[in-house]
Parts: C-alpha cells; structure tokens; sequence
C-alpha cells in the first residue's frame, strides 16, 4: 500500500514536469496558428508588424536561408560525427587499461568546457575557418561525438561484441568480413541513436555558433535570437514552431531506436 | 622433427602464413587504438589547439603576462557579480533538479504504466533548445503580457507572475526548464540500472522505506547524482542565450565574455574570463567523475 | 578432415602470472580429449590459444605437423564454441548455422545441403528461421555446435558448453553433443571443470593443475591410476593416509587404521593409500570397528562418514540398510581399489 502511494505522489510530481515543459510549446504552437489575443496575449508591440496569411510563409521568407543552413550543418555533423565516432568507439571497445581511459576522458571533455570558450579559442586558432563555417561545423562536432561514441560503444558492448567478433574469427571471418557481417550490424541501433542525437545537438546549438557565426554562416537558432528581439510574437511563434518541427520527429525517432534494441537484445543472452 | 603436412590443413593454413603475419597478433578482435587516431587528431586541432590560443591570447593582452591577467578580472566588480550570478545560479538549478526529477525517474524506470514513452519523449524535448528558445518561452508564460497571467487574470481577475520572466525567479525557472530532461534521463538510467534484489534484501532485513532509501537508494545512486550534476552545472554555466533574452541587470559571465570579446574589443579580458569559465566548469566535472569512478 | 594437434611446452602469462606453464599434450585425430581442471587452472587459456585467440609466450602449436603460431583465428580452420554460445544477436539460426561456410565462400547448394544435413542431427530444422533470442538454452547450444561444426574443421574447441544449462537439460544435451561428435568425426578438445564429463565424454582426459599438465591418460587411468594425490582426489576424493608397505616375498601391505591392506607387487617403505568410499564396504565379520559421525543419504544408498586417525573417511551403506548416527560398524577394504602412491 505504501508503495501505491508513493507511486501516486511521483506520478504527480511527473505530470507537474510535463506541464512544465508541455505547456509554454503548446502556447507557442498555438500561437503561430490562431490569433495571439484568443490566447489572451494582447500587446502592442506584439501584434504590430504586417499581417500575412501565413505566418509560417513570412517566417521562411525572413529566415529560410538560415534554416537551411542549419539543416546542412547538421547534416555535416552527423556525418562527420558518425564516421569520426563509429571508428573511436570501434576501437576503444578493443581497448583496455590506462589509454583507453584517457581517450575516453579526451572524448568527454568537451562536454565540461563551456560552448562559448570553445568558440574563442576555435576562432583565435583558425581566424580563416569563420567564413566557411569549418570552424563552426568543428564546434558542433565537439559536442556531438561524444555521443556518438558513447551510443555506438553501448550498442557494441551491449551485445557483446568481443566475444561475438572472437566467434567469427574462429569460424574463418577475415577482419573485413567480421567488420562488414558483425561489427557494422551490431552498431548499426547505436548509430542510429548517435547520429539523431548529433542532429538534436547541431540543430539546437547556440553556445557556440551565436560567436562563430558571420552573416553569411547565421544558423537557425541565432536566427530565432534575431526574431526574438526583432519581430512579433506570431513571427517568433512560429519561428519556434519550425524548429521543433525537425526536433520532435528526431527524439521520437531516438526513443524509438532505443526501444528496438532493448528488445533485440533483451532476451537473447 | 617435422611430420608430413596434410593437405587440408595446408590449404586451410598456407605454408607462408607465419612468415606474412607474424607471431605478434596478440588481440585478434576489437578495434586497436588505430582506430580512435582520427577522433584523436580531431580532438587536438579543434580541442587542444584552440585551448593553448585561447591560453596564449590571454597572456598577450598585457606585458603583465597570463598570471596577472587571470588575477586581473576579478578587479572588476561586474565579473564578479556576473561569475558568482552563473555559479550560484547553475549549483542551485542543478540541485533542484535532481531533487525535482528523482521520483519522477524512478517511476519512469521501475513501472510500466500506459503513456511512459510519450511522457519521456516530452520531457526529452528540451535537450535540443539553445537557451534563447527558453528565455523566449519564458517570456510567453511569464512575461508582461505572458500566458500565466493572462490566465490567471481570466480566473482570478489578477495577473499572477507577469513580468517574472525578467526577474531572477523568471530565470531560475527557465534555467531548470531545460535541466529538466538531463536529470531525467540520467535519473532513469541509473535505477534502470540498480539491482531490484537490493531493495528486496533490504526489506527482508527489515529496513523501513524511509531507511531503505537512505541505506540502499542514495549510495547506489551517488555516482549517478554526481554524474547528473556535473552535466546539470556544466551546461547552465556555459549557457547563456536565456540570460540574454531575459535579464538586462542580472549577467552571467558568458554575457560578460561575449560583451568583451564583440562589442569592447578586449580579447585579452575575455579570454582571461573564458579561462575561469572552463576552469571552474571543468573543475565541478572533474571532481564529479571522481567521485562516480570511485563507487 | 581431422587434424593431429600437438602442443609443445606452450606457456603463457597475462601480466606475469602464469596462466598456463610448459603444458605438453597431443590429440589424436578424431579423439575427444576432456580438458579438465578446476577454475583458473588455465583450460580457457590453453583453448584459447588453440583457437588462435591468444598467441602464447613461449612454445609450439602443431596441427598435423604444421606450426599455427601466429597463424590468425580465421585461418586455422578451427571450430569453437563457447560457453555463453555468442550466437550473432542479428542473424537467424540457419545463417548462424551458415556463417563459417559463408565467409568460406561455399556454394549455395553446398551450403543448403550441410546446413538441413546440420539441422537435422541437432533437431534444429523446425528452429532455423528463429533469432538466438526466440530459442531455448539447450537450442542455443546446440545452434553453437552446429555453427561451429558447419564447414567441418579440424579441430573442435568446447569451452564448458554444458556450464550455462541447468542440470536436467544438460543431460541430455551431453547425450546431443557426443552423437554429433562422434558422427563428425573430427579432433575434439573438451574443455570442463565437471569432472564426470570429463571421465564420460573423453576417449582421453588431460587434467591440468595451475596451469601445469599434472596428468593425462584414458578415463580409467586418471581414475584408478592417478600419479599424484591432486588427481587422486580430484577425480574421486578418498581418506588419504601415510603407511609404510612391508615386502616379504611377492607380496606387499601395508598397516592402516582400517587394517592390514595388501599392496600391489613392488611397494616397500613408506607410501601413501587414497581409499575412496567405493574401496570399502561394511563387512559385519572381519572389518574394523568404526563409529559413523554424519550420514548423507542420497537416494540410491547412503553415504557414512567416520573418523580415523588420518582423516574423515566414508563408506557406502546399501539402500536396504538404514544406519543412524552414532552406530558402530565395521568396515572392511578391498585392497584391489586402494590407490598406491609413493610418498610426498
């Protein structure tokens, strides 16, 4: 009976957490589409501005070439990420003792070094790297392979990788066939989850490229800065609104690879 | 004394073989450190090469060299404000969080109930959103003209929490708002991870809940509670979108770096700032992964 | 298609601590060789570097004459099967089956017909279009044999295949295991620390002790002639007791606390008796008198443990006799199944 309880008052706490994330994305997709003032949010320098029939439209004619410049960069990350990942986490599953921990740690630091910090120091070392975005693409990348290596390294070690590539060798595979028939297959969930997360990463990044960014290489999200602080409510609404458009299909699509391998694996020993 | 080789196995072997491939293959499988070298070169050119600029730049700055200027930002009193806004900010944020989102986690992991995917994938959504998309869904809810006190204004005939999105409350709720799904997910994944059996020995020994959870629960979940609040602090003292958007009087010190570095020019300063930044940042990790290896 | 393995002095430590030291053995084409020995006594690393899995520090691997050292996994043409089976998570049991005939390059046809030819000996047929983690333990053993035994190799390696089953399925499993064995015909290393498998299953058994070869020879050797007191009671434990042999003419004995025993030709001087429980019998007339301490019944007889003044000693109790604790008895020896080793 205790437990029921207990269970009640989480289940309570989490519903308040779902409100609190859930609500302020519903005002704002509402927003975009219906008329601000049904949602009670009158002001005037929120519904100044020009009146089109869309408010998508107007936001794509506005920052449309952001918006696609986002989608390449992220395109590019998750490339990179996977191809420089898939390989590191290959290795590092092979790897024990000392070097493997440090590598593993080198992999990880990124994360504990603020985004703002990276980007000065990426642009005081490649002041040339700025205009074609390479430098920016470098600090996506930063955040991004640490998850890439750490969902492939799970998929791999998860279904026991050692022991099913030693299997393999013992059954006449050459490195390339255990490469092509067990290695890829078996991290083939991990990156998947990797490169969805790369894109997330990417997609959402602001830290580092507000600073890198020129003009010419703004991505969406200092775009939605830009909108922000510029335009009206309706515009930044549904600025917003194409930007969740592409996050939600990927972390459903994430959540989904997860549960897949969950069952591949569950059972089998 | 050799016998005559049968042909199967010669034609399995090869009579050259051990003289192409040697007797050093010592681990037959798994990748070898060969394989990490491109992440690796990646790291040093876009890592460890800007680290030692941004090093380098920072002494330059002044004849007084790099000591002297690391000392020289905190004469100022607006860093200090803002360094000790971030710090002070980012520890409680991330405290509140875990606190926040432990039952929630453990529920999430330990019972299967209609709707856990969705609600998991709802609070997930926030790991994507730049500090700017939260300053601004700040302001929707909390603003002058935001949708809690219109709401409210509408059931109650008052306008509760307009304008706390530009306080610091407005800013503490944002903040939390996208720690949210990291210590959820981290959360769960760490009782995922916990033996069940404990729980069950406990109790068969007669441990109260209350106990269990102190005895059992907390120790088992320390390095998880540490992981989670080195990511949690990590990431709210290197964000500063949401304080861009939000707060004019309250800075943290990303605003402090970005304004020095852009808009007065003083690369040296901003360094300088950047270095204490990543410093403390990766301090709080550092101590934090020691304490999850030592369980 | 089966190979004569000889290892030669191999040796091999991992981080300086010997696993296994100076180990000489040969296997005879198309024998089973039990490798037997309790954890840690190096069999997994001995059946490793056979596989070609771990390249040994010192020593020769000889597969009919050829040295394999160095010679990769793949290229060895051996088949392993492990004790947790490793079976490929994402591929079907029939392309379990076929991956060592796959990555052969074998025909189509060919591999069809020896995949079903497979199936059949193992009663897979019904299963192969399963993944690993839709079949049964005692099927996913059975999937590790076949994979292993698909593109017939030279050597089979059994790394404690029947560890991971529960008692009742590895019977009969063992019973799969030795008509597959003993159709394929091939050169079988048996890897176990069950020292009943390792006398049932072996047409040899090599019993290694610290990574040291301590001895090796036909089940009923290691069993009745064991050199030394480990693989005496390792394979049978039994109360072992210093005596001194006295020789007049052909004949031999030896005084114990349970009487005179008689001594196979050519003892004298000091030795030391292994009298296993089956080496004595309750024998109301002649034996010594004994007081039983513990009884452990155990269905088919029950097992009396007493006292003497070597050690703990058991004797068995038929079925129809029910002796309780405390009671005296007298117990005789059968000299014929006293172990004779000479002394330390």
């Amino acid at each position: 009976m205790p437990e029921r309880r207990s269970d009640l008052a989480a289940a309570a706490l989490l519903a308040l957490l779902l409100a609190v994330v859930v609500s302020p994305l519903a005002v704002v997709v509402a927003g975009a589409v219906v008329d601000p003032a049904l949602l009670g949010l009158v002001s005037e320098s929120w519904t100044a501005g020009p009146r089109p029939n869309s408010w998508f439209s107007y936001v794509l004619s506005l920052y449309g070439r952001q918006l696609g410049r986002s989608a390449l960069l992220a395109s590019v990350v998750v490339g990179l990420s996977v191809v420089i990942g898939f390989p590191a986490a290959y290795g590092l599953a092979g790897l024990r003792g000392r070097l493997a921990t440090s590598l593993r740690i080198a992999l990880d630091a990124p994360l504990a070094i603020p985004g703002l910090a990276v980007a000065i120091g990426l642009l005081l070392a490649y002041p040339g790297g700025r205009a074609s975005g390479a430098t920016l693409a470098a600090g996506h990348l930063l955040y991004a392979l640490p998850f890439v290596v750490r969902a492939v390294g799970n998929a791999l070690s998860r279904g026991g990788l050692l022991e099913l590539e030693e299997a393999a060798a013992a059954a006449g595979a050459d490195r390339w066939q255990r490469l092509r028939r067990i290695v890829f297959p078996l991290a083939r969930p991990g990156v998947v989850a990797g490169a969805l997360m790369a894109f997330t990463i990417s997609w959402g990044e602001f830290n580092v490229s507000f600073l890198l960014a020129t003009p010419t290489t703004q991505t969406f999200p200092s775009a939605l800065y830009l909108t922000y602080t510029t335009n009206s409510f309706p515009v930044a609404a549904a600025a917003t609104t194409l930007f969740l458009a592409a996050v939600v299909p990927a972390l459903w699509l994430l959540q989904r690879v997860a549960a897949g391998e969950a069952a591949r694996f569950g059972e089998a020993a | 004394m050799r016998r005559p080789v049968a042909p199967t196995v010669r034609r399995l072997i090869g009579s050259s073989a051990r003289r192409l491939i040697g007797p050093s293959a010592s681990r037959p499988v798994g990748g070898s450190a060969a394989w990490t070298a491109p992440a690796a070169l990646f790291l040093f050119a876009a890592f460890v090469v800007p680290g030692a600029a941004l090093l380098r730049a920072a002494s330059r700055g002044s004849a007084r060299g790099l000591l002297a200027e690391l000392v020289l930002v905190w004469t100022r009193p607006h860093t200090l404000r803002a360094f000790a806004n971030g710090v002070g900010l980012s520890a409680a944020v991330s405290v509140a969080a875990m606190i926040l989102c432990l039952a929630p986690a453990r529920l999430l992991a330990a019972r299967r109930f209609r709707g856990r995917g969705t609600a998991r994938l709802l609070l997930s959504l926030p790991l994507a959103f730049s500090g700017v998309i939260v300053g601004f869904l700040a302001i929707v809810m909390l603003g002058r003209v935001g949708f809690v006190p219109a709401v409210s204004r509408a059931l109650f005939g008052r306008a509760f929490g307009a304008g706390l999105a530009y306080a610091l409350p407005g800013l503490f709720l944002a903040y939390l708002f996208f720690e949210i799904p990291r210590a959820v997910l981290a959360l769960e994944a760490a009782f995922a991870g916990m033996d069940p059996e404990l729980d069950a020995a406990a109790r068969s020994l007669g441990a109260r809940r209350f106990e269990r959870f102190r005895r059992i629960t907390l120790p088992e979940l320390r390095p998880a509670l540490a992981g989670t609040f080195a990511t949690t602090f990590a990431v709210s003292l290197g964000s500063y979108g949401a304080a861009l958007i939000l707060s004019r009087r309250f800075s943290v010190l990303p605003v402090e770096i970005y304004q020095e570095f852009t808009a007065f020019g003083n690369d040296a300063g901003a360094c300088a700032m950047a270095i204490w930044l990543a410093g403390v940042s990766a301090l709080v990790s550092g101590l934090a992964a020691r304490e999850a290896a030592r369980a | 298609m089966s190979a004569r393995v000889e290892i030669r002095r191999l040796s091999k430590s991992f981080g300086g601590r010997p696993a296994i030291r100076d180990v000489t053995l040969s296997l005879e084409p198309g024998s089973t060789t039990t490798l037997v020995g309790s954890s840690g006594s190096g069999k997994t690393t001995l059946l490793r570097c056979l596989a070609g899995l771990l390249a040994p520090d010192s020593g020769e691997i000889l597969f009919d004459g050829l040295d394999v050292i160095g010679v990769p996994a793949e290229r060895r043409g051996v088949g392993l099967v492990f004790q947790s089976y490793a079976l490929f998570p994402h591929l079907t049991v029939e392309q379990n089956l076929s991956f060592g005939l796959d990555v052969r390059s074998t025909s189509p046809p060919e591999r069809r017909r020896r995949v079903e030819e497979l199936a059949g000996e193992l009663g897979l047929t019904f299963l192969l279009a399963r993944r690993p983690s839709e079949i049964s333990g005692g099927e996913r053993q059975r999937v590790a044999l076949g994979r292993a035994l698909a593109y017939r190799p030279v050597l089979l390696l059994l790394d404690e295949p029947l560890a991971a089953l529960d008692p009742n399925l590895a019977e009969s499993v063992r019973d799969a295991l030795s008509r597959a064995i003993a159709l394929e015909r091939t050169t079988v290393l048996f890897v176990t620390h069950d020292r009943s498998d390792a006398l049932r299953l072996g047409d040899r058994v090599a019993l290694l002790k610290e990574g040291r070869l301590e001895q090796a020879g036909s089940p009923r050797e290691l069993y009745r002639q064991p050199r030394t007191e480990y693989a005496a009671n390792f394979f049978g434990a039994g109360l072992v007791c210093g005596a001194v042999a006295v020789r007049e003419g052909s004949r031999a004995w030896a005084d114990t606390a349970l009487g005179r025993i008689e001594l196979p030709d050519g003892w004298s001087g000091p030795v030391r008796l292994v009298i296993r429980p089956e080496a004595l019998a309750l024998d109301d007339d002649a034996g010594s008198p004994v007081v039983v301490r513990r009884v452990s019944y155990e269905g088919d007889r029950s097992r009396l443990f007493f006292e003497t003044p070597s050690g703990e000693a058991a004797v068995d109790c038929p079925p129809g006799r029910d002796v309780p604790r405390g009671a005296r008895v007298r117990v005789g020896v059968d000299p014929s199944l006293v172990i004779v080793l000479p002394p330390e």
